[in-house]
């Protein structure tokens, strides 16, 4: 066992399956001589070589088209978005032909779109942005978002090995401010299943990426008010697992949901449907989302902190539902 | 280039079976019997007919809804296009889609979505995989004229230029996107011009001489297989039907109309045949028997074939799915 | 006033820095942007000025040393402060936390909580039969909560354990719930009526098929080039038809008014998918030769299990045959299939030994069993008509017998 950030974990993953399986490659703006914008693949171009790990011109729709053909006819192509924000030029390959391919002729699209997302790094509108909203409702794809270096290295192997497009939502602030250990051992995080990341009885908090984080320090807190918050770290946005969602619903009968995205038609409005419709006898009290203001993403930072939820907005919900 | 007596032959088979095959459903269209709409692409056949022909087994073909001529000759049967017209379980997608939307690597032919141009970055992309593999084939993406105007287009031929990949460009300029005539869609004169801006050497061919189109596309592939990246080959015809065949194309000039009728495809290759004394009448009539028992055969198959299950539509949605505990 | 100096966040990722080299040493005197100290981070090793003129008043950690951002790694003193006063800079105040929690506040202006149960808790009471007015509630604004339901099943001894839920049933290793298809539930029903309305009896007879399997032997080829998988069945169907028309009490139907006999012969064959059973008929089945029953029946299992069975198809029938020999059972007691007044139960044909003429032969012997009502006849003529049924399967020959035949059948008209 070793201790490596999340960024090394997702670094890891990316090596470890080039080495192993020639098939794939990585294509994205300044990946190669650069190293990538945040350093992800340094050192790969002098090992891998300009044919495995692609420079690509400034045009998302182009390369992921490319990432997609070259899919089809059996490569494993791993696309790195400079910023999440900008998957959005990549929309319509994504939606009408990676994640349509299987369905309409039966034709397998194994790529990964790596995302870096998220805010609280003073990146503005166009830096910061939850990405995953935008392909939720999209059947086909799968989304995938870890919250630890040990899910980072285990969840991006899980996406590569996957036969299907794969969006990899990796958190940018997480990047080298969290670490874990982890085994010398190839390991596989596996797709479509969620995690306990701690166990708790009184309430559950249904959550993913850097919020799980916020939603530790503030179970912190609340254990020494004598309040047990059991954490639920989804792991996997598309499939949802519902049957941990439901577990947890059962087990503590009061609900809150958190994310860092927009709260409006957000992963989080699904959850709440999901457990009122099949676990409404379960409920003791209402449903309480916990999500980013429904605005672009601020510059300054005061603004930016109010936007982003922190660890008061979660103490605060979950006092107000203890109480009710 | 010299072509082999039998390929000349071939090459007529292939332009009657597509015609054949697009009048029936034009037919039956008309009929009520198709379900859902029916797209032809009638008056252009000598140009997928022409780079199909050109392909090597193993290269990939990226069409589009105008390309017949391709799926038929890597292999995909009448039977199944006509059943997958019908929405039969029969057809080539089994009822998962309809009318021309056609894929089966098992043929070497690429699906598309309805959105033009999105097969041009994916057919670079199958071949980068052929160029990182070192392997010698290629692969070749058509759109119409109407697709050359999308970012898609602009952004495939970019990234293929870039990194001189075994591509060949197609374009099948048929001079109305819909209801929309070039002098709306562009202001150049030929689409080839805007190769140019990629750094891709073109070629402007006759769209309506099959055997023109074919020894393009042949010298092409020829030049991607070798390393020589990618060519763009603009194919000027002409869409004698509407852009679909519920459209009457009021707006295309009858003039028009009439000068192209007289440069048929088929009735060109009829007449390069016969002149150039390649081919007897008889060999002609019995190919348009034998294309006109394979339509027969195709139609009757399609018709007996059974309609798909309503929980067909839940399945395949992935290819890894989600293992259940 | 003294001023910080910091470890600075250069990109937006970057958590650590490392101090590389002091460029200037305590007491010596700065400009501002001088350079003071070379840093070094994962994304780049740069130079950090001076924020102010001043004095160094203080370095706090040495080269060499990693730091997380925005750590104080140096004091300035600056040379505007008077001696002796030192300001430090004030955080601007940070504005006012937005209130995330809208939800239970708008709740709450809706009604009164008290009176207000959540879901859970009237589960709870329902399972453990409590009245919910007697439960004192600690919730926010007086809201019986799942712990004060609880507490009060506690404090009663009376109160017994509610069942295991519905939805657990499904979690139970030791039961599985199925849903019940639709067909299913359809199926159900007309069995049980059935039974309940017709006085079922049911008569069984034994019959020796030798002929009828010699004939098959001898004609089945033929009939294979004609498109038909000649089995049992058509033989059994025709001999019903027959029999049918001689003792036309069993294609009839009752009805308060009186026995309606139909005359008109619709043979049901019952067809077994895999999610239940479909009887698709063959209408007229008396004006039918043996090809053309061998023709109809292979066609209607065919669409039948191919679910191409139109509604006419599965009308309009007088009398029921069941084949269930197919899956090897030797005799049954078939359910009547309503209106119709009886239904006959074909089982496997089987060689065995029997006594012909007190000497041992061995036969293919098959049993029928034809299941009646009661309200509409009686034992007599049921064992007539089955007798009937046996004398024709027994002695099947005709024209044909032993004759094989030299060309396929080219219509319907033939005799046979």
């Amino acid at each position: 066992m070793r201790e490596i950030t999340y960024l090394e974990a997702i670094k890891e993953a990316l090596d470890e399956e080039m080495a192993r399986d020639p098939s794939v490659f990585i294509l994205g703006e300044d990946v190669g001589v650069y190293g990538g914008a945040f350093r992800v693949t340094e050192g790969f171009y002098e090992k891998y070589g300009e044919w495995r790990i692609l420079d690509t011109p400034l045009s998302e729709s182009g390369f992921t088209g490319a990432a997609i053909g070259a899919a089809l006819v059996g490569m494993r192509p791993v696309v790195e978005m400079q910023f999440a924000d900008f998957i959005s030029c990549a929309f319509d390959q994504l939606v009408n032909v990676a994640a349509k391919n299987h369905y309409r002729w039966g034709a397998a699209t194994p790529i990964v779109v790596r995302a870096p997302y998220g805010g609280n790094i003073h990146g503005g509108a166009f830096h910061s942005q939850c990405i995953e909203g935008f392909f939720f409702n999209v059947a086909g794809l799968k989304i995938v978002a870890p919250s630890t270096a040990y899910d980072a290295k285990g969840l991006l192997k899980a996406a590569i090995r996957d036969n299907d497009p794969v969006i990899y939502c990796e958190h940018k602030y997480l990047y080298r401010r969290i670490k874990d250990s982890i085994p010398e051992e190839d390991y596989v995080v596996p797709i479509g299943k969620a995690k306990i990341a701690l166990e708790g009885k009184d309430v559950s908090i249904i959550t993913y990426g850097a919020m799980v984080h916020t939603a530790l320090e503030a179970a912190q807190t609340l254990k020494g008010k004598g309040i047990s918050c059991e954490i639920i770290d989804l792991r996997t946005i598309l499939p949802l697992d519902k049957k941990s969602i439901f577990t947890t619903v059962k087990k503590t009968n009061k609900v809150v949901v958190l994310h860092e995205q927009t709260k409006t038609g957000g992963v989080g409005a699904e959850v709440s449907s999901l457990i009122t419709e099949y676990c409404f006898d379960c409920l003791d009290g209402p449903i309480i989302r916990i999500a980013a203001q429904d605005t672009p993403v601020p510059y300054s930072a005061q603004m930016e902190e109010a936007f982003i939820p922190q660890v008061k907005d979660v103490l605060s919900a979950v006092e107000k539902l203890i109480r009710y | 280039m010299d072509i082999k007596r039998e390929d000349l032959l071939q090459l007529y088979y292939y332009l009657k079976l597509t015609r054949r095959l697009e009048d029936r459903v034009t037919s039956l269209y008309h009929q009520g019997k198709i379900l859902g709409g029916a797209w032809t692409s009638n008056g252009t056949e000598a140009v997928s007919v022409g780079y199909g022909y050109a392909l090597e087994k193993n290269d990939i073909a990226a069409p589009y809804f105008r390309d017949m001529g391709v799926f038929l000759i890597r292999g995909i049967s009448a039977k199944r296009i006509i059943a997958q017209y019908f929405g039969k379980r029969t057809g080539v997608t089994g009822g998962k889609e309809g009318n021309v939307h056609i894929g089966d690597l098992n043929f070497g032919v690429i699906g598309f979505p309805s959105h033009l141009a999105d097969n041009y970055p994916v057919g670079a992309g199958a071949a980068l995989a052929f160029k990182i593999r070192g392997e010698k084939r290629i692969a070749v993406a058509c759109t119409g004229d109407g697709g050359t105007s999308r970012g898609d287009f602009h952004e495939g031929m970019n990234f293929a230029a870039t990194r001189k990949l075994p591509m060949v460009f197609i374009c099948n300029n048929n001079q109305y996107a819909y209801s929309t005539p070039l002098r709306l869609q562009m202001n150049i004169k030929d689409i080839a011009e805007r190769a140019l801006a990629y750094g891709i050497p073109s070629k402007i061919v006759d769209g309506n001489n099959v055997v023109e189109v074919y020894k393009a596309a042949k010298e092409a592939y020829e030049v991607a297989r070798n390393g020589g990246g990618p060519t763009f080959i603009e194919c000027k015809t002409m869409r004698m039907h509407g852009h679909s065949e519920h459209d009457s194309a009021k707006y295309v000039p009858r003039e028009l109309l009439e000068e192209w009728k007289k440069k048929d495809p088929i009735v060109n290759m009829e007449k390069y045949l016969w002149e150039n004394t390649i081919a007897k009448k008889e060999e002609m009539d019995s190919i348009d028997v034998r294309v006109k028992k394979e339509i027969e055969e195709a139609e009757a198959f399609a018709d007996e074939s059974p309609y798909p299950e309503p929980e067909d539509g839940m399945k395949g949605l992935y290819a890894t799915p989600i293992a259940e505990e | 006033m003294t001023v910080d100096v910091i470890m600075p966040q250069m990109g937006e990722s970057v958590a650590e820095g490392t101090i590389l080299k002091w460029l200037v040493h305590e007491g010596d005197r700065v400009e501002k942007e001088q350079p003071i100290v070379e840093i070094s981070t994962d994304k780049i090793d740069t130079e950090v000025p001076s924020p102010v003129n001043g004095i160094i008043k203080k370095i706090l950690y040495p080269e060499g040393q990693i730091l997380r951002v925005l750590t104080v790694i140096a004091q300035i003193e600056t040379v505007e402060a008077k001696e002796g006063v030192s300001v430090s800079v004030e955080k601007p105040e940070a504005p006012k936390k937005v209130e995330k929690i809208e939800t239970i506040k708008e709740a709450e202006e809706i009604e009164e909580i008290e009176k207000r149960y959540s879901p859970l808790v009237r589960r709870l009471a329902k399972e453990y039969n409590i009245n919910l007015e007697e439960v004192k509630g600690t919730g926010e604004g007086g809201r019986v909560t799942k712990k004060d339901i609880m507490d009060y099943v506690a404090s009663k001894p009376g109160i017994s354990a509610p069942p295991p839920a519905e939805a657990e049933k499904k979690v139970l290793e030791r039961e599985t719930l199925i849903p019940v298809s639709p067909k299913r539930k359809i199926t159900a029903d007309r069995m049980v009526q059935s039974k309940r309305t017709a006085a079922h009896v049911t008569t069984v007879f034994e019959i020796d098929m030798t002929k009828v399997v010699r004939y098959r032997e001898l004609n089945k080829d033929a009939m294979k080039r004609e498109g038909i998988h000649l089995t049992y069945l058509p033989f059994i169907t025709q001999a019903t038809v027959r029999a049918l028309k001689e003792h036309p009490i069993l294609n009839a139907s009752w009805t308060d008014e009186g026995i309606v006999q139909k005359n008109y012969i619709n043979i049901g064959i019952a067809v077994s998918l895999e999610d239940g059973l479909i009887v698709p008929v063959i209408k007229d089945a008396d004006k039918k030769d043996l090809l053309r029953l061998a023709k109809d029946i292979q066609d209607i299992a065919a669409r039948a299990r191919n679910k191409k069975l139109n509604l006419e198809d599965v009308q309009g029938g007088t009398f029921t045959i069941t084949n269930y020999g197919l899956n090897g059972s030797l005799f049954g007691t078939p359910v009547i299939l309503q209106p119709q007044v009886a239904i006959l139960g074909v089982g496997a044909v089987v060689k065995r030994p029997v006594v012909i003429d007190d000497a041992i032969a061995i036969r293919s012997m098959m049993y029928l069993s034809l299941s009646f009502d009661h309200r509409v006849m009686d034992g007599a003529n049921a064992d007539a008509f089955l007798h009937k049924v046996k004398d024709i399967l027994e002695g099947w020959e005709g024209s044909v017998y032993e004759r094989k035949m030299s060309s396929p059948p080219t219509g319907y008209g033939g005799v046979w």
